[in-house]
């Protein structure tokens, strides 16, 4: 068995774990809905991050990319287990503003590819190619993806 | 509205988002592991030139048989989803576990209610139908031997033989199996509006069709005694703070008072003894900022006469309610030890079952469920076969044996590796005869 390591101990990891952290639980938070799903997933890809740091060039994208896979790998598992699963007690949002709520509805109507599209355009301010990098395709799906993305969320904007 | 005023609120959910950095928090393991790039292919090449080994060369003859009347054995690992799953009619021998396991995509979502052999490893679906897109409730007997479907209506399918006997619902309306009685004589159901609702309790007696109605309203849960003479249930879970014991003609016994927020740890909530009745509790929800923290949640055991103050200290439960749904407590291994239903005990977020000493609070991790190497196959609704379980030992599970390919597999299959075989068929005839030239 394996012991545990202090990643303390790792000035690089540290510093892309101080640079990196706080927009990735973002992400993820926006693709989940969750904020402690968003920082569970996060931390895993770190420990991810951690164990190839010696094969990782670019942290900061290899970071996107490892989140939006985890985010939409969990939130598959959630549509299976929300469409079988006893409903549980409602939960407390947190308080925004009237467009922020408007735009969170409109988030969850599209699809986790979309909703990570979508935060790596308008909050990362991202450009095509390095989102096609995070979210592993083409550039023009990239183009596909946020003008679907966009006209679901103006749609539920009106 | 405009793209800016996207941005804008977009920034303002993302900030409102609480973020605490802390490298320790990804405290790891350190298993470096160099994977060289091509391996993934390569053993994915592998894998499906085995499977198709298995499926059509090897098939049939190579499945194990159960051993029957073989001592029934809980295996410590239970496979994961597979698309090529073999499935049975029904007549599939005694069963340790039946459970839903799943895969899904935003656009196909996949799921199947499997039953775990109770001697070998051996696995099969059992096709049962949805409502509402979602895969119906079910309940497995205490022998393994019964499987109860609800849905519509209400099947009775047993295991042993493959015989099903039907028993007409409600136009409209949705029964879900709660319960089964130790006897096997009784099932406790609910009818209600939709799936995933409450509704009203009531018992049917499996060999007469006879049905007596026991709750009024909002039952979700309920539990027989193990001499199967009352059931206790929770009406108007999570507003009343009471859980309700009745006789078996539906007349109220007793009602116990429950710490709040609480609920039946599931259809196994009797302790063997009939002393205690398992309930998990949640503390109050913490606020911290804009942060809310669900409450950490406890098995706290209530005397069943209703006594205060009699069972067992509670023992904490975080880590061990299901990971996705269904019972909380699956049964006991012991008069003091049960299996529950776990869900990240050791880091991870595999489906567990969870062996818990109720008098120490000690437990230990007795058998897992595979949910794939990215995390995102599901298990839900693990039950046991409680008859079973007293004393059961675990076995070390090898590889699975799922059963002949379901036919749309085989046919598919064939059809895609047909014209291989006919193109090099064409190709061996064409040198065969250019040798011969």
């Amino acid at each position: 068995m394996t012991q545990p390591v202090d990643v303390r101990d790792d000035a690089w990891f540290c510093a892309v774990y101080e640079d990196q952290f706080a927009s990735l639980v973002r992400l993820a938070f926006v693709t989940t809905g969750g904020t402690a799903s968003a920082e569970d997933l996060v931390q895993d890809v770190f420990a991810d991050l951690y164990r190839r740091r010696a094969q990782v060039s670019d942290p900061a994208a290899w970071l996107r990319r490892a989140t939006v896979n985890r985010c939409t790998s969990w939130v598959r598992r959630r549509v299976l287990e929300r469409k079988h699963a006893r409903p549980e007690p409602v939960t407390v949002e947190v308080p925004l503003g009237p467009d922020a709520v408007a735009v969170r509805k409109a988030l969850a109507q599209l699809r986790p590819r979309h909703r990570a599209a979508v935060f790596l355009r308008y909050y990362l301010d991202l450009s095509d190619a390095d989102i096609a990098a995070a979210m592993q395709c083409r550039p023009g799906t990239v183009k596909s993806l946020l003008h679907r993305g966009l006209n679901v969320m103006k749609e539920h904007l009106r | 509205m405009s793209e800016q005023r996207i941005r804008d609120a977009l920034r303002e959910i993302a900030g409102s988002v609480p973020v605490r950095p802390d490298p320790s928090a990804a405290m790891v393991t350190n298993s470096p592991g160099t994977r060289k790039s091509w391996l993934v292919p390569v053993m994915a090449a592998a894998a499906v030139v085995l499977i198709l080994a298995v499926g059509l060369v090897s098939w049939p003859g190579g499945g194990q048989q159960p051993a029957a009347g073989g001592e029934p054995t809980l295996p410590d690992r239970f496979p994961a989803f597979s698309h090529v799953q073999g499935e049975t009619g029904g007549k599939f021998g005694r069963a340790i576990a039946a459970y839903f396991n799943g895969s899904g995509h935003e656009d196909f979502t996949f799921g199947q209610l499997i039953l775990a052999s109770a001697e070998g490893d051996r696995y099969r679906e059992i096709e049962v139908p949805e409502v509402d897109s979602g895969l119906v409730d079910t309940r497995l007997s205490a022998s393994g031997t019964k499987l109860v479907i609800g849905g519509t209506s209400m099947a009775l399918v047993d295991l042993l033989t493959g015989a099903r006997r039907e028993y007409p619902g409600a136009a409209g309306r949705y029964v879900k199996p709660l319960a089964i009685s130790p006897d096997e004589r009784l099932v406790a159901y609910t009818v209600a509006d939709s799936r995933g609702s409450q509704g009203i309790l009531a018992l049917l007696d499996l060999s007469t069709g006879q049905r007596t109605q026991v709750g009024t309203k909002d039952v979700s849960v309920a539990a027989f005694s193990p001499d199967g003479t009352e059931i206790a249930f929770d009406e108007g879970y999570p507003d009343r703070d009471e859980l309700l014991i009745a006789r078996l003609d539906g007349t109220i016994a007793r009602r116990i008072v429950t710490p709040p927020r609480s609920s039946l740890a599931g259809a196994n909530s009797w302790s063997p003894d009939g002393k205690w009745l398992v309930v998990i509790s949640r503390e109050p929800d913490r606020y911290e900022g804009q942060s809310i923290w669900a409450g950490d949640p406890s098995y706290v055991f209530l005397d069943t006469a209703g006594k205060a103050g009699q069972g067992p200290a509670p023992v904490p439960a975080k880590g061990i309610v299901p990971a996705a749904w269904g019972d909380a407590l699956l049964g006991w291994r012991s008069p003091t030890s049960m299996l529950v239903s776990g869900g990240d005990v050791d880091g991870t977020t595999s489906n567990l079952i969870v062996e818990v000493n109720v008098l120490t609070g000690s437990r230990e991790i007795v058998s897992r469920f595979a949910v794939g190497p990215r995390d995102d196959l599901a298990v839900g609704d693990v039950q046991l076969a409680t008859g079973l379980l007293d004393g059961i030992g675990i076995r070390h599970s090898t590889s699975p044996d799922r059963g002949i390919w379901p036919a749309w597999a085989i046919v598919s299959t064939s059809v895609c590796l047909a014209p291989f075989v006919v193109a090099v068929i064409l190709w061996w005839r064409k040198r065969s005869r250019a040798v011969l030239r």
